[in-house]
């Protein structure tokens, strides 16, 4: 079941007197529960797709349905409610709040809704997620006393707190050496795999694609490729003109 | 606490050089907020304790001029030259006011200037001779009925002589004043000794020679000023030109106004006036004798009229009593078409209560302007610091903060520094103002002793000043973040993708 449909989604951005397309009309189905790279040279359009999917941004043509939800018409109050209980975001430069600390930052979203959980419940939750990624030692610890792979993994616990059904993450590894960004990447796919919540992350490191379930690749705006881990690549290429 | 707060007050830590910079922004607007008011206000209860106690009482009661308002010194007119009216129905009036449960006391009263001066001086004042005021002493007069006065008012003690006694002709001057006049008359004057003063009014210039009954001083350190002078009511009425034929009119003949009715002036120093003049043959010696031996008009010039009043000068039982009494008073000479209004003390002190409005408007003009400066330091600042959090602006509205949370954030922060530090500006202000109490700073003159309040200033914040202080700067933070949260709330959740 597709849990994120794009239909012949385009975004244009003006340079100067110019306009520059930066995504040229793109399809593509996710299912629930995937674990999805979104793979491309720099440019090529995978931040502005995942801003799209995310509902930061807005498509200049075609449409971006969540859950079965078309998003093109939302107001921004709607994008902002759609935003926190569907969709969770991990950040490239983590985009942790620098005066709240571990604990706070994985508590922050939990604390805009309008939905209510129990003191013990909430407690509970969070310590499960430290523990998850690994930080209960470092919970009362500011943003600035972290390395950079603890501060991502704080950042994934926050972007699970609400349980949303989708995580997009936006080069997690890129800011990171390449021993701790496959460890990000594991435990991404640990908790997706635990929680079935459906990850999608864009990223341009060949090694982090292939640990993908499935694979989309851009370039200059198109869909270049789009298949599940066994296909073949000419299968995909298929796939993609229908 | 809520997390906005908890944000707001961590963030104002974090970046703590901008904190610092509006902090003392606000912390200095408090600061001379608080010294202002508490200076301005110990000013004004100066003076008003200074008049209610020594001069008009809690209520004031005078005649109506149409040229402008009636208070102690006078009608403020233009050109200043109209007589103070009268009150109608004197006796009446200060009945109805006796009759009130709210009073305590009533007294009739009436106030003149005049002039001490050597001798040589003690004629109508030309041009030369007024500008010449070396040696001329001013008296502000206070014509009383002895009787009931000394116990409406007790806050003079004698220091030489004794107070005016019911049917008394005389002065009682201030001490400090006597030395002043002492020195302008190159003589020493002690009392009982005769001075000769000259009443200036819209009637003229009327001389008098008054002993000096006795030297006062106030009792309480208030901003009175030494010019002031008892005086008996019938002898101010003469110089005030309140007599008996004050306001009797003389028919004139055809013959007498026909200088008066010439269209030409031109004639008027021709000799073809002189030729038109009536020419009388003979000269009548006896009759020009039995002309002049009729004083009686003189005489009724200068025989005071016992009825007349200008002013009456009420004590309530209570201070707040005041305006209930002012209006029941004004309401009842409406009613019986009694031409007389009733006020409160600043009514009665006319130009010297004015004199605090214009020192609080200036103060005012110069906070408003400084406001705005302060405003707009403070805005730039806030938008420097908006600027600089735009990608965590942008993270908190990508991961569900809504517009609401962003406006709460920034409000919470600017209310936290706005109190914050007005509260730290107020507080010194308070301990500057005991310090310069402690100091006793003199007023050293008139003009200082009014704007003192007293001979010392004497600084005092009430309650009042403080949190009215507090509440302005916590204004002030406000508007001076409406238009940075402007900016925070047009900050798209795209911009978290931006942040390094």
């Amino acid at each position: 079941m597709a849990i994120i449909e794009i239909h012949d989604v385009k975004k244009n951005y003006p340079l100067g007197k110019v306009e520059v397309q930066a995504v040229k009309g793109v399809s593509f189905l996710i299912e629930k529960g995937d674990f999805i790279s979104i793979a491309g040279p720099s440019g090529s359009g995978k931040t502005t797709i995942l801003n799209m999917i995310g509902l930061i941004d807005k498509p200049t043509a075609g449409e971006v349905i969540i859950d079965g939800k078309a998003t093109s018409g939302l107001s921004d109050k709607e994008l902002t409610r759609f935003r926190h209980e569907v969709l969770g975001f991990i950040f490239q430069s983590f985009n942790l709040i620098p005066v709240l600390n571990v604990w706070e930052n994985i508590e922050f979203p939990l604390l805009l809704g309008k939905t209510r959980i129990t003191k013990e419940e909430k407690n509970s939750w969070i310590d499960w997620l430290m523990a998850e990624v690994g930080l209960t030692e470092w919970k009362t610890h500011k943003p600035n006393e972290l390395s950079g792979g603890q501060r991502q993994r704080v950042a994934i616990a926050r972007a699970l707190v609400t349980k949303p059904q989708i995580v997009l993450a936006d080069e997690p590894t890129a800011n990171l050496d390449s021993a701790t960004g496959e460890q990000i990447i594991e435990l991404m796919k640990k908790i997706n795999r635990e929680l079935e919540t459906t990850f999608i992350f864009s990223t341009h490191d060949a090694k982090i694609v292939e640990i993908a379930d499935h694979i989309i690749r851009l370039r200059d705006g198109t869909v270049t490729e789009n298949r599940r881990r066994g296909e073949d690549v000419a299968a995909s290429a298929t796939t993609v003109e229908e | 606490m809520p997390v906005t707060l908890r944000m707001a007050f961590r963030n104002i830590f974090e970046h703590k050089s901008k904190s610092l910079i509006i902090g003392t922004l606000l912390a200095v607007g408090a600061l001379i907020l608080v010294l202002g008011n508490s200076f301005i206000d110990t000013s004004e209860a100066g003076i008003k304790r200074t008049f209610t106690d020594n001069y008009t009482g809690d209520v004031f009661i005078s005649g109506i001029s149409e040229d402008g308002d009636v208070s102690l010194f006078g009608v403020t007119s233009p050109g200043g030259l109209s007589s103070t009216p009268t009150i109608p129905d004197y006796e009446k009036v200060l009945s109805m006011v006796r009759e009130s449960p709210l009073t305590s006391k009533a007294t009739g009263m009436a106030t003149g200037f005049a002039l001490v001066s050597k001798e040589e001086n003690n004629e109508a004042p030309n041009q030369d001779s007024q500008s010449d005021t070396s040696n001329m002493a001013i008296l502000f007069l206070f014509g009383i009925d002895a009787t009931e006065y000394w116990n409406v008012f007790n806050s003079t003690e004698i220091t030489a002589g004794k107070l005016l006694e019911p049917g008394q002709t005389g002065l009682v001057v201030s001490d400090a004043h006597l030395a002043t006049i002492s020195k302008k008359l190159g003589k020493e004057v002690k009392i009982g000794d005769k001075i000769l003063i000259q009443g200036i009014s819209s009637a003229g210039f009327r001389l008098r020679e008054l002993p000096i009954v006795g030297t006062y001083h106030p009792k309480s350190e208030s901003a009175m000023p030494e010019q002031m002078a008892f005086v008996d009511i019938d002898t101010l009425r003469v110089m005030a030109g309140m007599t008996v034929g004050a306001n009797e009119a003389i028919d004139l003949k055809a013959s007498d106004t026909a200088m008066l009715n010439t269209e030409n002036t031109d004639a008027l120093f021709g000799d073809d006036l002189l030729e038109a003049a009536p020419q009388k043959s003979g000269f009548d010696e006896a009759k020009i004798k039995a002309q002049l031996a009729d004083t009686t008009a003189r005489v009724r010039a200068n025989t005071a009229d016992t009825g007349a009043w200008q002013f009456i000068v009420v004590r309530t039982k209570k201070a707040s009593d005041a305006s209930a009494l002012i209006k029941y008073l004004n309401d009842s000479f409406q009613k019986e078409g009694i031409h007389a209004v009733a006020g409160n003390w600043q009514k009665a002190a006319g130009p010297y209560s004015q004199s605090v409005d214009v020192v609080r408007t200036v103060f005012t003009i110069a906070l408003i302007i400084l406001a705005i400066v302060a405003i707009l330091i403070i805005m730039n600042t806030f938008v420097i610091s908006v600027i600089e959090r735009t990608g965590e602006i942008g993270t908190m509205r990508a991961i569900g903060a809504d517009k609401g949370f962003i406006r709460k954030l920034f409000n919470a922060e600017a209310a936290m520094l706005s109190l914050g530090f007005s509260t730290i500006g107020a507080v010194l202000a308070t301990l500057v103002a005991a310090v310069l109490r402690s100091l006793k700073i003199a007023a050293g003159n008139t003009f200082f002793e009014i704007l003192f309040g007293g001979k010392y200033l004497s600084l005092i914040v009430t309650p009042a000043n403080f949190i009215t202080a507090i509440v302005i700067m916590l204004v002030v933070g406000y508007l001076a973040n409406l238009y940075p949260v402007s900016v925070a709330l047009k900050i798209q959740p795209v911009k978290a993708m931006q942040n390094e």
